[in-house]
């Protein structure tokens, strides 16, 4: 500015020293643009330096986990786990010697079809030649160095239990979407990417579920049946500890179409389940008051009939004709049970059976299960009720609702996630619970004068009670019921604070001539029979995480 | 004036350059990191497929026939009467 004044006095008026003056500021601006420039491109090292980007060329290496959750036992024992194989894919595009290639997949595949390969390889522009290649296949692939033939990478649910736990898990279709059982029931949380490194552990035991397996197979073998089920339940938490349903199918056979035709009779099969139903007459009539244990009723008949049909006493005897109400539940009275009813008054019975929820959809993770029908009471119906007779309902319900009767009078919601949070309501008193507990007992305890129909299921030290159930099936091709029966025992142990509801169903038992040496095919000769071994087998393995269970059994048997 | 100017600009230059360096370390250990984690992954993806074997390798039905098929039948009885529980109280 100086200079300029001082220019502006001396050379005010010459031409170049203005030119100059222009010349100045326009420097002045190029050199503040470059300053700008320069200074924007610091600044941007600078953001660039901070910049929290990841290491060019880093992978990610996080995401191991799979496109479904595992499933475990309540041990942790893996029941389902997707794993990544391969399968072998030929691209059409990329084949330069077709009978080049079809030689390489002949000389190390012969499994595969060649003429299948011909046939459809110019209408496809990808065939899949064979799937879940095993690891020397998946080496025969990387040395073959063929560009055409690829290796294409898929997940595959793999049931290392196989066919144990067959109608629980369901299985998984090709693209991993669950088309049956708990896979599909849960699909969206085992499908939960939040979650997924986390396996959904259920209250099942794979030891337990294989032992109680093992035993209703010999079962089913022994009196030539045409299925089974068995349901061993927590009666004070409502959590499942096995579920058994025979026939069953290998879960990891994809194309099996067999599961399809073998429904769990657990859960999904609808019977009229018989004479365990007497267990909750008396059960209401005594929390009613309108009976008591040692109460008698005299004059029982030989039948009776009702609006035309006939109710007949199983097997009548003289003795049948004056019976208290435990004698009633250890004769499986039809005739007792019909008086029991008659005093408790027909509403309470059918109010009873509704409270313990028998005629509703079981709750259960699974969507295999079935809705009772509903009843259309009648005189005659809530009769036939007591005796388990017109009413039908699934194994899940009758175990449910015989658990509420002995656990102290709780009905419970049932399931099979080892976590789950359970609804309870109380349906019974203690005492009536406490006093159905002694009549059960009776029922099954070999010493009790008269023995009842499950004493083959008394085995030692492990206080077994319990109610049987053999029901006339109905007929396929008539009206009316077939020859063929259904039995049933639903049992509970230890007796004095019964942990464990165990209920065992056949279906179509015929006689076993080779263990009894006569042909009876009632529960007491079959479900009470395979219910006892499975209790002598399962026993042990529960009394190690169960010290009420040790100590009663030590406590029991400590005399002998 | 100059002298602020001076001073700012060595100042902006030393970062840039402890910038660089800095970011040649962090690549040096983000690329430790890559491959300590590729061999977690692929040690993790290994030990999901071991898992699955030793469940079905130790599958009481498999564990079952083994020991039908190898473990002698002599076992000693315990008698429920021999029974001790050794219960804290």
């Amino acid at each position: 500015m100086k200079k300029n004044k001082q220019l502006n006095l001396y050379f005010s008026e010459q031409p170049e020293l203005v030119k100059k003056k222009n010349d100045d500021g326009r420097n002045n601006i190029i050199i503040s643009f470059f300053i700008i420039f320069f200074l924007i491109i610091c600044l941007r090292l600078v953001f660039l330096g901070f910049e929290r980007k990841a290491f060019a060329g880093t992978k990610n290496y996080e995401g191991l986990f799979y496109e479904r959750r595992d499933i475990v036992d309540n041990q942790g024992s893996i029941l389902a786990k997707n794993i990544n194989t391969f399968d072998l894919v030929l691209r059409k595009n990329k084949v330069k010697n077709f009978d080049n290639v079809l030689l390489k997949v002949k000389l190390n595949f012969p499994e595969v079809n060649i003429s299948y390969i011909k046939l459809n390889h110019k209408d496809k522009n990808t065939l899949v030649l064979k799937k879940n290649l095993s690891p020397s296949d998946y080496n025969k692939i990387a040395n073959l160095g063929e560009p055409s033939l690829e290796l294409f990478k898929r997940e595959i649910r793999i049931y290392p239990h196989k066919n144990l736990f067959a109608h629980i898990l369901g299985k998984t279709d090709s693209d991993n979407y669950g088309i049956s059982g708990i896979e599909m029931h849960m699909d969206e949380l085992l499908t939960d990417k939040s979650k997924i490194s986390i396996p959904v552990q259920l209250s099942l035991n794979a030891n337990i579920q294989y032992s109680i397996h093992e035993e209703l197979m010999k079962g089913v073998k022994d009196f030539s049946a045409i299925g089974a089920a068995a349901i061993l339940m927590n009666a004070n938490t409502g959590k499942i500890i096995s579920m058994v349903s025979l026939p069953d199918a290998d879960n990891n056979l994809r194309n099996s179409n067999e599961l399809k035709n073998n429904l769990s009779r657990a859960t999904k099969g609808l019977y009229e389940l018989g004479s365990v139903f007497k267990t909750f007459a008396i059960a209401s009539a005594l929390e009613n008051k309108a009976t008591s244990k040692n109460m008698l009723f005299p004059n029982l008949r030989k039948k009776i009939s009702c609006a035309g049909n006939v109710i007949n006493e199983n097997d009548w005897k003289e003795s049948k004709r004056n019976l208290t109400t435990e004698q009633i539940l250890l004769k499986s009275s039809n005739i007792g049970i019909i008086e029991i009813i008659k005093t408790n008054g027909l509403i309470n019975q059918q109010k009873f059976l509704e409270t313990l929820e028998i005629f509703d959809v079981p709750r259960l993770e699974i969507p295999e299960v079935s809705t009772p029908n509903k009843i259309k009471w009648g005189r005659c119906k809530t009769f036939t009720s007591g005796l388990g007779h017109g009413i039908s309902t699934t194994l899940l319900q009758l175990t449910r609702a015989f658990a509420a009767i002995i656990n102290g009078g709780v009905l419970l919601d049932s399931s099979i996630l080892l976590n789950a949070k359970l609804k309870k309501k109380r349906i019974l008193s203690k005492e009536t619970s406490l006093t159905m507990r002694e009549m059960l007992r009776a029922n099954v305890d070999k010493k009790n004068i008269p023995t009842g129909t499950g004493r083959k299921a008394d085995i030692e030290g492990y206080d077994v009670i319990g109610k049987t159930g053999t029901a006339e099936k109905p007929s396929e091709i008539k009206k009316g019921y077939s020859k063929e029966i259904l039995t049933v025992f639903t049992s509970a142990f230890p007796s004095q604070k019964p942990k464990y509801v165990l209920t065992i169903l056949m279906d179509e038992p015929q006689g076993a001539l080779q263990i009894w040496n006569h042909s009876r095919r009632e529960a007491g000769w079959n479900a009470v029979y395979i219910a006892g071994k499975i209790i002598q087998k399962i026993g042990p393995s529960l009394a190690i995480n169960d010290l009420d269970l040790l100590n009663n059994y030590a406590s029991h048997t400590k005399n002998n | 004036m100059s002298k602020k100017y001076v001073v700012s600009l060595f100042f902006l230059l030393l970062g840039l350059v402890s910038i660089h360096f800095l970011k040649n370390e962090t690549r040096e250990v983000e690329a430790k990191i890559e491959k300590i984690s590729k061999n977690i992954f692929f040690l993790k993806q290994d030990l999901e497929i071991e898992k699955l074997e030793f469940y079905y390798l130790s599958n009481p039905k498999r564990v079952s026939k083994l020991a039908q098929e190898y473990l002698p039948r002599d076992y000693i009885s315990l008698f429920p009467n021999q029974l001790i529980i050794n219960e804290k109280k």
